[in-house]
């Protein structure tokens, strides 16, 4: 078994008399690349929000690489990167400095900065635009500009909410193919999304979320199998199912 | 069409402004005018005149900002997004605007007049309170529409296209720039003058001969004002709306920085510095502020303007943008008391040179500036940046909690960091080396336990919690 890198254990959030997210219950693995799928407001950004430590869960625990999100948050932080559905851009700094002071926050040295970012900006095409303001970028550049400040501390694991939405189909690619080379080199991700051909192309695992609970989880090849349906369809019941009373 | 607009308009209004959340803050702000006067004539200024002058002055300052920043915004959203695609006539949606801001000139006129009501008519009696409050409400709602709204228009409309979307601070700026020092140097060489309008305000209530007379030249001068609105309003406000579009247009001017800053500290120092070279405007805004209001501070208690000073920098300890952006802070691997010092640090340099500024120019103006007590409005402006940044992080509700106790606690601590400064100010006075021990005192005090009680403080660590007041208390999407 490989190193477990992300670990919760029935996570629940509830806001006044609604629960948002029931029982939410998985781990993470070095090198995978895992997708939660589900409708909107099935509890997606929720549980990311509770992983990564903006959310106090209602219970539950979250435990990165051996490390209690709750009491030893300042060191897991460390080891976690977080994209989230609306790029956190700074005013007023341009690209290149939203990456410096992202990283300057994690620790790292300038040198060290520019070493693992510049290869990514390049990869990205925003090479041209980082001594730009960010916020005149658009929103797919922004996205992409978050993603590559998210990365260059290199987390253990990555957290990412609906990341390829509002990208041009080769931006998406491009992301999709810097999110297999990260998990390549011993890192996990979780990506939150609804566009289930990406999770059928690009996930080792997916967990199907609906109402707040997880309602299938598998490899999108195990999962089309045992139902005898594509992913699709598949979804389509399961989230359904849910939603009637 | 443009009552269909004006409909929907008023809706979004009263259910922004026309609840407790709304009005609240309205009303502590009258109530505040009120204290604020009531201690002034305790505390040795002689003449009421004198007193008012500045206090609506002051008054006055804030509801242009308010009505003209208004203006240019909703001009801006009538010409972009849903009202900018649909097929509206730039008439209707000029008149949308002008009606929107009638209420909002409203609201201001109301926190102008009420105050100084309430205090004249302690003074002179109910019916002398009402008739300057009546009279000085529709100058001011005049005054509002008439510069907020028609003059700032010709001047927005005179400007380049890229500049317009920053019209209304322009043309305040312009406006302080040239009518403040006037006042200043007015103060002090024919404070008779200077004080006339407090004067009129004061005849006025207490109904002595040519009340009247006043009353008719301050209608008057309403009149005036309005027809500024009513005339150049639809031929110059047409004139740009149209290409307001135009004004959305980014930055896209490159900047490269030296080299970057290692550790926390020199991170947050960097971007301060960043922040307020690209803002140059806002920078300079600032400094010719807090100089216009040490120099037509009224009264010998002008030291708490230190306090106030503080307390608007201690106020940007979150401010990295949006809420959604702060998030990037509370992701890192950095402990929230930790980053709270190291943000002080990194405003302190701020804290100095706006302290310098102000003590210059209260040297300037002649004011009786002991060394002692020079320093001590030092440590009050440090004193009050740190309480007020400990109070925005600490302070906030930590379950959840009616509406309404949210708006009167926050409110009420609102009003603590400006009063306590004021305290403090005053005792720094008074008594300069009592003042310089106990301020320094409670500096050293905030700064030992306030780090702890942030780090004990569990709630704190989690910004998307319902009721965790650091972002706006709404249900979370899920």
């Amino acid at each position: 078994m490989s190193r477990i890198l992300l670990q919760s254990r029935n996570l629940r959030r509830t806001f006044d008399t609604m629960t948002a997210v029931e029982d939410f219950s998985m781990t993470l693995e070095a090198g995978q690349l895992v997708g939660l799928l589900g409708p909107n407001g099935a509890g997606k950004t929720t549980t990311l929000r509770m992983l990564c430590g903006l959310m106090e869960p209602s219970s539950g625990s979250v435990v990165f690489d051996g490390l209690s999100l709750a009491e030893n948050t300042v060191e897991a932080k460390r080891m976690l990167g977080y994209v989230a559905d609306q790029p956190m851009i700074l005013p007023l700094l341009t690209g290149w400095e939203y990456v410096q002071f992202v990283g300057g926050l994690y620790g790292m040295a300038p040198d060290v900065i520019e070493h693992n970012a510049m290869p990514l900006l390049e990869r990205f095409n925003l090479s041209k635009a980082i001594h730009r303001r960010a916020d005149s970028y658009s929103h797919g550049m922004q996205q992409k500009l978050a993603l590559v400040a998210q990365i260059v501390h290199e987390p253990l694991v990555l957290l990412a909410d609906e990341p390829t939405v509002g990208l041009d189909p080769a931006s998406a690619a491009q992301m999709e193919e810097v999110f297999r080379e990260f998990c390549q080199a011993g890192h996990a991700i979780l990506i939150s999304t609804h566009l289930l051909s990406m999770a059928q192309e690009l996930c080792d695992k997916v967990l199907i979320m609906t109402k707040g609970n997880i309602v299938a989880e598998g490899s999108p090849a195990t999962l089309v199998q045992e139902a005898g349906d594509s992913l699709q369809n598949l979804f389509l019941r399961l989230t359904q199912e849910e939603a009637s009373p | 069409m443009t009552r269909y607009l004006m409909r929907w308009q008023f809706l979004m209004i009263k259910r922004q402004m026309l609840t407790f959340q709304g009005l609240f803050p309205l009303l502590m702000g009258i109530l505040f005018q009120v204290a604020f006067l009531t201690v002034m004539l305790i505390h040795g200024t002689q003449h009421l005149a004198a007193a008012i002058t500045p206090v609506v002055f002051y008054v006055s300052l804030f509801g242009l900002v308010q009505v003209a920043g208004s203006f240019t915004q909703l001009i801006a959203l009538s010409t972009l997004g849903l009202l900018g695609v649909a097929p509206i006539t730039p008439r209707d949606k000029i008149q949308m605007v002008a009606g929107s801001l009638m209420f909002t000139a409203g609201l201001n006129a109301t926190l102008l007049s009420m105050g100084i009501g309430i205090v004249l008519g302690l003074r002179y009696g109910l019916a002398g309170g009402v008739l300057v409050a009546a009279v000085l409400w529709i100058t001011g709602f005049s005054l509002y529409m008439g510069l907020g709204i028609g003059l700032n228009s010709l001047l927005i409309s005179r400007l380049p296209v890229k500049m317009r979307k920053n019209g209304g601070v322009l043309f305040l700026g312009l406006l302080i720039m040239v009518v403040s020092p006037l006042y200043a140097l007015m103060s002090q060489h024919d404070p008779s003058l200077a004080n006339s309008l407090g004067g009129a305000l004061v005849a006025i209530s207490a109904q002595k001969s040519g009340a009247w007379s006043l009353v008719l030249t301050l209608l008057g001068v309403s009149a005036g004002l309005l027809i500024m609105v009513l005339l150049p309003l639809r031929k110059n406000a047409s004139a740009f709306a149209n290409k307001m579009g135009d004004v959305i247009s980014t930055d896209s001017k490159e900047y490269h920085s030296g080299r970057f800053p290692r550790g926390l500290t020199r991170l947050l120092l960097w971007r301060e510095f960043v922040t307020l070279a690209r803002r140059p405007i806002l920078a300079i805004g600032v400094l010719i502020f807090v100089s216009v209001m040490a120099a037509e501070m009224p009264g010998p208690f002008y030291l708490w303007l230190f306090g106030i000073l503080g307390s608007q920098i201690g106020a940007t300890v979150l401010a990295l943008g949006s809420p959604s952006v702060l998030a990037l802070l509370y992701i890192a691997p950095i402990r929230l008391e930790t980053y709270w010092y190291k943000r002080l640090i990194s405003l302190s340099p701020l804290s100095l040179l706006l302290s310098l500024a102000l003590t210059a120019v209260l040297l300037f103006t002649r004011r009786v500036l002991a060394p002692i007590t020079a320093v001590d409005g030092f440590v009050l402006c440090f004193l009050a940046m740190m309480a007020t940044s400990f109070f925005a992080i600490y302070f906030k509700p930590t379950s959840s909690q009616a509406r309404k106790r949210n708006v009167v606690f926050s409110t009420i601590v609102m009003f603590a960091v400006v009063l306590v400064p004021m305290g403090l100010g005053v005792l720094d006075q008074t008594r300069p080396l009592l003042g310089f021990f106990v301020t320094g005192a409670c500096t050293l005090g905030i700064a030992a336990i306030g780090g702890p009680l942030i780090r004990r403080k569990r709630a704190l660590q989690y910004p998307f919690s319902p009721g965790k007041g650091i972002f706006i208390t709404k249900r979370s999407s899920v």
